[in-house]
């Protein structure tokens, strides 16, 4: 700055200099925003319909194509020909007529038609619409092409539509296939691919009969198609324009067959892929997308069109859709090499892999554990019956030990009612030796010894019931008839050892409870005895055993034996129910404990209390309602 | 048979089990005696006991008093009724203890019915025995009593055996009062020699006083 100030004739072409260089740089900058601002003009013609199947796929997939490949902005307009449907040209003419309007003051760069329609219209009608706009036809079978009407400013990227590749990958697939119905409408594309596709099958003539649908409508072979024959395909080729003169939708058409046919849909290309057919060699949308889209770059980018010459698009790798392979049995094995399965169901292992995982070893757990529950829980059980039988061992011993104790009470029981007979039939001889016989005595002796004789087998039934080794069944029991069984031998005990016992049994009905007598009458035996022991062995005092009986509400029966006897000491009397704890000098200590198991394998309780003075204990049985 | 009994003779039969004190009864009623049956020994002791040669037929075991206690409690009460001991289960101390309190038998069940007819007859002979003994005895107590003093104490020094002349010299008497006095008291006692006025004393339990 400072030299500027000082040197003005050097200010002023350091000035003229940066004028230039700033002129230079605004009319660059001027000029790459205005190239770079003006969008290519591209049009894009479809023969039927931006939704019309298999060229609806094509339109979404060469916009994204061309917008991808082409270096220059685009400004893409699309157009359909809805003539095509049909082969009457006049309703092209408005169309015409409005194109012209529509690019007379705004050229076009590019003009992209896809499909055979479209191309036959934009050939058509060239020289009056677009004279010198570079033209690329796509998505149309060579067969289509009129190459001898191509300008030097057209090119093609045709497909190749192999029918014979297509069924004869049905016959790989399907071997036994017979029939083959092509479903084909009667529109001029239509017809024409019949004739074509009729000719080029004619090798398999002899194998596969072929039928067509565009002698039906599109309803009525819905219909047959309920009911095609064993081993029938069908051949999905285009039905745009049905017998009854209805335009269908091929994807919307494809799905109606494919809800009601009885028979495996097969078809050429790509756009059809995805649940109703089966699958096969098929043209590959994005093939000739990326192929067009490539040609229409360089054409873009100056290159002559009618020199850029590019193979037709052929059948890509077979795909296949698992589901309908499924459907119609078709094994992965029967593919043809290299082939690609979509849409394979994911098994519900890889879905859920962890899932079932942790559900299984949840299982396997539980199950292991229940196994072994179920395992501890025989093991109990067994273990539980052969305690019982051990305890049913130890009760008979026991018994037996009883009856040893007992034995001149029971020989004293048994000789009562014999000594009674013997000295009664002794009268009854005498009553009738006299000189005039007393028969009314010998009578009632004779009597008696019945009575006697009863009450001797009473007594040996009674004991031997109650000494008998093997357990009986449970059945019902009244307990106070089990206490005068007991009772009845005991007595003599209680005599000797003058123990006075004093028995008060429930009056009334009492309630039956369900046992094994010979093991309940063990109980009050060996309670009874212990307790005409223990006050045996006491000096002095009273000896007084009491019996007594209860019911309650329920059914259940409670049964006290209390002894006036010195009683167990405060710190043993815990121990008394163990087994071996005993008072007695040549006692076993398994009374008591053999007691407890009896009335605990009954569903009943044993427990004691210790009194003033002596011991008291009570049997709980539970009653029959239980 | 039944001329063989005097009809006051009584059998008394004590067991706590009916069936066999009825079958006692009746056996022995079936040879004409008579019988009372109790079913313990306080029953029997409420009832007075007749005057008549009786016999007990006992059973050793009985609740509350046994036939044992019963045998000691009569031997106190110096009742001499002779029993018959019938037990179910009977050992030898308890027979030799019965027998020693001067048990007539000891029958064990089933008995024979003739041992018991027997040992009952056994019983009431003995207790005939005794009722006559028990008499004679009683006369020589109430012929004893009708001496006079001096009459008594020249009987006790002539049943010891001393001479007329000794008995004279002791008391200071003749030997002819003593005489008189020796006629007397063979008279009153009705004892034809001395020998037998010595078996009345003895009897009269004077011999003892001596010793």
């Amino acid at each position: 700055m400072y030299r500027f100030c000082k040197d003005r004739s050097l200010n002023k072409r350091v000035y003229i200099a940066v004028a230039t260089i700033c002129s230079l740089m605004m009319q660059l900058f001027v000029c790459l925003p205005v190239s770079a601002a003006e969008p290519k003009q591209v049009m894009l013609l479809y023969s039927f319909g931006k939704d019309f199947k298999p060229w609806s796929a094509y339109a979404t997939s060469i916009r994204a194509e061309l917008n991808r490949q082409s270096p220059w902005p685009l400004d893409i307009t699309e157009y359909s020909l809805v003539s095509a449907r049909s082969g009457d040209e006049d309703p092209e003419t408005p169309f015409v007529e409005y194109l012209r309007a529509t690019f007379a003051k705004r050229p076009l760069d590019l003009i992209v038609s896809v499909g055979a329609p479209a191309a036959r219209f934009v050939q058509r009608h060239r020289q009056k619409l677009f004279a010198t706009t570079p033209m690329v036809l796509m998505a149309v079978d060579e067969r289509r092409v009129q190459y001898s009407s191509l300008t030097s400013n057209d090119t093609v990227v045709a497909v190749r539509i192999n029918y014979l590749a297509a069924v004869e990958n049905i016959l790989k697939v399907l071997p036994d296939t017979k029939d083959v119905t092509v479903v084909v409408g009667t529109s001029p594309v239509e017809k024409f691919w019949k004739e074509a596709i009729g000719k080029e099958l004619e090798p398999l003539a002899d194998r596969i009969r072929l039928s067509w649908t565009d002698h039906l409508s599109f309803e009525e072979f819905l219909k047959q198609a309920r009911t095609l024959p064993p081993n029938s395909a069908i051949f999905w080729e285009l039905m745009i324009v049905d017998a009854a003169g209805v335009v269908h939708e091929g994807g919307t058409a494809l799905s109606r067959l494919h809800a009601v046919a009885n028979a495996p849909i097969f078809s050429y290309d790509e756009s059809f892929f995805g649940r109703e057919i089966v699958g096969g060699p098929l043209l590959l949308v994005a093939d000739s997308s990326r192929q067009t889209a490539a040609v229409a770059a360089r054409i873009l980018n100056g290159e002559k069109a009618g020199e850029i010459r590019v193979p037709p698009v052929q059948f890509a790798s077979p795909m296949f859709d698992w589901r309908e392979m499924q459907r119609w049995g078709i094994g992965e094995n029967r593919l043809p090499p290299g082939s690609q399965i979509y849409f394979r169901d994911p098994t519900l292992w890889s879905q859920y892999r962890w899932l079932l995982i942790l559900i299984a070893s949840v299982i396997l757990t539980e199950a292991a554990l229940i196994i072994g529950l179920l395992y501890e829980h025989r093991r109990r059980r067994v273990a539980e019956v052969q305690s019982f039988q051990r305890m049913s061992e130890l009760a008979h011993l026991n018994r037996l030990a009883t009856a040893g104790e007992l034995s001149a009470s029971i020989a004293h029981e048994v000789k009562q009612p014999l000594a009674a007979m013997v000295a009664q039939s002794g009268a009854a001889m005498r009553w009738l030796a006299q000189k005039t016989p007393n028969l009314a005595e010998a009578r009632a002796a004779l009597g008696k010894i019945q009575v006697a004789g009863d009450r001797a087998s009473q007594v040996v039934e009674n004991l031997r019931s109650m000494f008998r080794k093997e357990s009986s069944e449970r059945r019902p029991l009244d307990v106070n008839s089990l206490i005068e069984n007991v009772l009845g031998l005991t007595r003599r005990e209680a005599q000797k050892h003058g123990v006075e016992v004093q028995v008060s049994l429930f009056e009334g009905p009492m309630p039956e409870i369900s046992g094994d007598q010979a093991q309940l009458e063990q109980v009050f035996l060996n309670l009874i005895m212990n307790a005409i022991e223990a006050m045996g062995s006491s000096t002095g005092g009273v000896r007084t055993l009491e019996i007594k009986s209860a019911a309650s509400d329920t059914g259940d029966v409670l049964v006290t034996v209390a002894d006036s006897g010195p009683g167990v000491p405060v710190e043993k009397f815990d121990k008394i129910f163990d087994a071996f704890f005993t008072t007695k000098p040549e006692g076993m200590g398994m009374g008591l404990s053999i007691c407890r198991s009896i009335v605990d394998a009954h569903g009943g309780r044993l427990w004691a209390s210790r009194g003033e003075p002596g011991l008291t204990f009570y049997v709980w049985l539970p009653g029959l309602k239980r | 048979m039944n001329k063989r009994h005097s009809p006051q003779s009584l059998v008394i039969v004590i067991d706590d089990d009916a069936l066999v004190r009825e079958a006692i009864s009746d056996l022995l009623r079936s040879v004409g005696l008579q019988t009372k049956v109790f079913a313990s020994v306080p029953e029997f002791l409420e009832w007075k006991l007749p005057d008549g040669p009786s016999c007990l037929v006992l059973d050793v075991r009985m609740p509350g008093l046994s036939g044992l206690d019963l045998q000691t409690e009569l031997n106190k009460a110096r009742v001499h009724i002779p029993i018959v001991f019938v037990t179910g289960h009977g050992d030898i101390p308890m027979t030799v203890r019965a027998m020693k309190g001067g048990a007539v038998d000891f029958l064990a069940k089933p008995f024979r019915d003739q041992d018991m007819l027997d040992a009952v007859q056994a019983g009431l002979e003995r207790d005939k025995l005794r009722r006559k003994s028990e008499i004679n005895t009683a006369k020589l107590r109430s012929a004893f009593d009708s001496l006079t003093p001096r009459e008594s104490e020249i009987m006790k020094l002539v049943t010891a055996g001393r001479m007329n002349k000794q008995i004279a010299g002791e008391i200071g008497v003749s030997e002819v009062t003593v005489k008189f006095h020796r006629g007397n008291i063979m008279r009153k006692m009705g004892a034809k020699s001395v020998a037998e006025l010595v078996r009345m004393a003895e009897v009269l339990g004077m011999l003892r006083t001596e010793d």
